[in-house]
């Protein structure tokens, strides 16, 4: 190996080490922007309105599915929790949360699931379901602008780890060569709907 | 679950002009796309939209594929009267929603 060549594989390794530095570090709380403020100015105007923002759609049916009876128990979210209003200020925002029952963190969805074939005795709403989303959409409404805030603890602290590990491992992929999130989960926004 | 949403204003003077805004739930489905597999995905598109304020259509929308889902329409009309506005929205496979506003002019 010449002399100029291992200085610019040394180089290659120190840019390297610095690249893997930048990805393995925390953005400090300070630091960390949601994505509303990527988006454009116009695409915030319509967020922005509840008489333009889609979503209000899900939020709509999603307080209809809130009040409708559901499954062999015959009972309605709302039978148990309510108006949603009182009940569900914050909840969203605590998700994922640790269930006990399951020993492991349960997202916003899966708690809405677990809920749904425990208390209403109901077959479970398939992930990504016009239903689940909107039920889903209903229940975040009422955490808007609070802080999303899961807890972390000793039970939670392996699952964060785990989740740690795998979004920064390196994986082939042709659109996605540097580690990254591959998000099937919907992921989250650090800005309540 | 077919949704819309109507915002206008509850009163208005008469001669003012007042913006409605409506949002209505479709995938507007274009037809131009495929499956995995190759098979044509047929198009479901909302095809018109009209307000009729008082008997009168004073606003209408022929929509086309390439539309974005969940279309927003929002437009301008004169509050000349109190009365109705009835919104219809007219689509591909018996698509049809109404929605109906009252205001009030003084």
């Amino acid at each position: 190996m010449s002399l100029r060549t291992g200085v610019r594989s040394l180089a290659w390794a120190a840019a390297c080490a610095l690249l893997a530095n930048s990805w393995a570090a925390e953005i400090p709380l300070g630091e960390r922007r949601s994505g509303y403020e990527l988006m454009a100015r116009e695409t915030r105007a319509i967020q922005d309105d509840d008489a333009t923002n889609p979503g209000m759609l899900w939020v709509l049916d999603g307080e209809a599915l809130w009040n409708r009876k559901a499954g062999p128990a015959g009972r309605a979210c709302a039978d148990c929790h309510g108006d949603a209003r009182a009940s569900m200020k914050g909840v969203a925002a605590r998700h994922p949360a640790f269930d006990p029952a399951r020993g492991r963190p349960v997202n916003l969805e899966q708690r809405i699931n677990a809920c749904r074939a425990e208390r209403q005795k109901a077959a479970p709403l398939a992930y990504e379901s016009k239903e689940l989303l909107a039920l889903t959409a209903y229940v975040a409404r009422q955490s808007r602008g609070l802080p999303i805030e899961p807890a972390i603890d000793a039970r939670t602290r392996p699952f964060l780890e785990a989740g740690r590990e795998t979004f920064n491992r390196r994986r082939a992929s042709s659109t996605c060569p540097a580690p990254c999130a591959t998000t099937t989960t919907g992921g989250s926004t650090s800005r309540a709907a | 679950m077919a949704r819309a949403v109507v915002t206008l204003p509850a009163q208005a003077k008469r001669g003012e002009i007042i913006e409605i805004k409506t949002l209505a739930q479709h995938a507007m489905e274009t037809g131009f796309r495929r499956t995995q597999t190759g098979d044509l995905i047929p198009r479901d598109i909302i095809r018109r939209f009209t307000c009729i304020y008082n008997g009168t259509e004073v606003y209408r929308v022929d929509l086309h594929p390439a539309i974005a889902a969940n279309p927003l329409i929002a437009f301008n009309t004169v509050a000349t009267e109190s009365g109705t506005l009835t919104f219809q929205w007219v689509g591909d496979n018996g698509y049809t929603v109404t929605e109906i506003a009252s205001i009030r002019v003084e």
